[in-house]
């Protein structure tokens, strides 16, 4: 079984314009899979298409086996958990601690169990300091943390992460980042969907896809993709900073194109 | 403008159970003119900080000066409040979900009606804010809701630009951009801070601080820890690991090659090119 499977999707806003053009896609179960591209290209159009939060023009996806219709929507959502961008949209309870056990609440869990399952999941993403407080208090990153936290604690079989990481600094998106590979680690049927601008991140996961105007232009493992430096700085994408600086200093007649290693090409340097 | 704390202190919902005390003794000065990173780890107090600039939050105690205004506890009514929010304009998180006219130039000339400008001003400027942020005229008529995420968030900043602020005030205003908007999005902050606006940007991608600051306030819970330029504070590791960040990798990497005998002048490297170019005439003079 596939934990998503895409057949043909097309997808439009408004008559003129095609935003997502006859796309097929894979995902394996377990899998950890970052889909990156510029605003625009189709990106955040696709995870709302795979929730239901959005009705296709022709073509079909299946999660879990499941095709995405009415009939099924219910059963889809209770599988699949998605962060969205801002942490604002998706509050609802008054304190931290009512808004991780919303979802445990809807599911009938019961009081005691509830309980320890927040404490849990506060600790984990760092909030265990914050669970009196009002989520309109904490800062864009705080509230990033608390909404993942409620998220992972229903255990979805596959988590979309919409740009979560986003607003969070270096250290705040380490941590996520680290979350999320121990939940995949715990439970290796856990598939993970990021859509990210972050390249470094996009570098951690087992495969790239890249969306420009709706299509799949380079799908790959990041080492495959991110060698294709061209490619990518063609539809605006960043590259690694290591192949950046390469670049440069080819430019400048100083040619370390074959040395892979960071350290390596520091030694070159020093020569 | 210059823009000056004195022994700020401020609280969220003080006597009540949810009492949160955001900012401890403030002391910080910005002249006019600079290009100030706030930099700290979520929940610093960043966003409370430059909220008191123009007035939208007050000081519980202590006093902030902005040019001639003051902003303090005790004064009831600030005077010529309107015009200071008019001289400080706040681009928060996220602008464009504050996007609601019809169209985006109704949207972008919103601002200076609500200051009183005719319509016909008001227009003119909104004009020249969405054409300077890069929106296309063929786009002015359409309604803000069917443009992209980066076009929404342009179209948002024009809004704020469009009232002609002194200081500019920004809250990561790059987050969520793809790196193409994001650079030019920082280049036209560049652009405004060289015509003389004073730009204060909240920000956690520490390669724009290296490129486009000249000023960094590193705040820590609820304090200011460190008032510094860029090169001091990446060459301060202690202060970088004690907020949580971490240096750009162009720094790391100069570092590296400083370390193993290159002869980099790190004050002077503020890019790419300019970490080659030190690269270049180091191994020159070698």
């Amino acid at each position: 079984m596939k934990a998503i499977e895409i057949t043909n999707l097309s997808f439009s806003y408004a008559k003129d314009k095609e935003i997502l053009h006859d796309l097929s896609l894979e995902i394996e179960l377990g899998s950890f899979v970052s889909i990156i591209g510029h605003n625009g290209s189709g990106k955040s159009t696709l995870a709302k298409l795979l929730v239901g939060l959005l009705e296709a023009n022709s073509g079909n996806i299946k999660i879990m086996n499941l095709d995405v219709n009415e009939k099924n929507i219910q059963k889809i959502r209770s599988k699949t958990g998605i962060v969205f961008q801002n942490p604002d949209n998706q509050f609802i309870g008054s304190t931290v601690r009512d808004d991780i056990a919303f979802g445990l609440e809807n599911r009938c869990i019961p009081h005691e169990d509830m309980d320890k399952i927040v404490n849990e999941f506060a600790v984990k993403v760092g909030m265990i300091d914050f669970l009196d407080k009002e989520p309109s208090n904490l800062s864009g990153g705080q509230k990033q943390r608390v909404a993942l936290a409620g998220i992972l604690a229903m255990h979805p079989d596959i988590l979309i992460l919409d740009e979560a990481t986003a607003m969070l600094d270096p250290k705040g998106r380490n941590e996520v980042i680290s979350l999320v590979k121990k939940m995949k680690d715990e439970n290796s049927n856990l598939t993970v969907l990021s859509i990210t601008h972050d390249i470094e991140e996009a570098a951690s996961s087992d495969r790239v896809i890249v969306l420009s105007d709706g299509n799949i232009i380079l799908d790959g493992t990041p080492k495959e993709v991110f060698s294709k430096t061209d490619e990518l700085l063609t539809i605006d994408l960043d590259i690694p900073f290591l192949t950046s600086l390469k670049n440069a200093l080819y430019k400048k007649g100083i040619d370390v194109a074959s040395i892979e290693d960071e350290d390596k090409v520091v030694e070159f340097l020093c020569q | 403008m210059p823009i000056n704390f004195s022994h700020v202190y401020y609280t969220y919902l003080p006597k009540s159970p949810f009492e949160y005390t955001a900012l401890e003794n403030i002391n910080l000065g910005i002249k006019e003119g600079s290009f100030t990173a706030i930099i700290g780890h979520t929940g610093s107090g960043k966003s409370t900080l430059v909220q008191h600039i123009n007035a939208l939050l007050r000081p519980t105690s202590g006093e902030v000066t902005v040019g001639d205004f003051v902003i303090s506890s005790s004064t009831k009514k600030i005077k010529g409040l309107v015009n200071l929010k008019k001289y400080a304009g706040l681009v928060f998180q996220f602008p464009e979900y504050q996007l609601f006219e019809e169209t985006v130039l109704k949207d972008v000339a919103f601002g200076p009606k609500n200051f009183k400008e005719n319509n016909k001003v008001a227009f003119d400027k909104a004009k020249k804010a969405l054409l300077s942020v890069g929106i296309d005229e063929n786009l002015f008529d359409k309604s803000p809701f069917e443009l992209s995420g980066g076009q929404k968030r342009r179209v948002a900043i024009a809004g704020i630009i469009a009232l002609e602020p002194k200081i500019l005030v920004l809250d990561e205003p790059t987050a969520g951009l793809d790196p193409k908007g994001a650079k030019e999005m920082m280049n036209l902050f560049k652009q405004n801070n060289e015509n003389g606006t004073t730009i204060i940007m909240i920000t956690h991608d520490m390669n724009n601080v290296l490129t486009y600051c000249n000023q960094v306030v590193v705040m820590k819970k609820a304090r200011v820890e460190k008032v510094c330029t860029p090169i001091e504070l990446f060459k301060d590791d202690n202060i970088l690991h004690n907020v949580g960040l971490e240096e750009p990798h162009i720094i790391s990497f100069a570092k590296k090659l400083i370390k193993k005998g290159l002869n980099l002048n790190l004050n002077l490297i503020r890019d790419l090119n300019s970490l080659v170019d030190e690269i270049v005439k180091a191994r020159k003079n070698k």
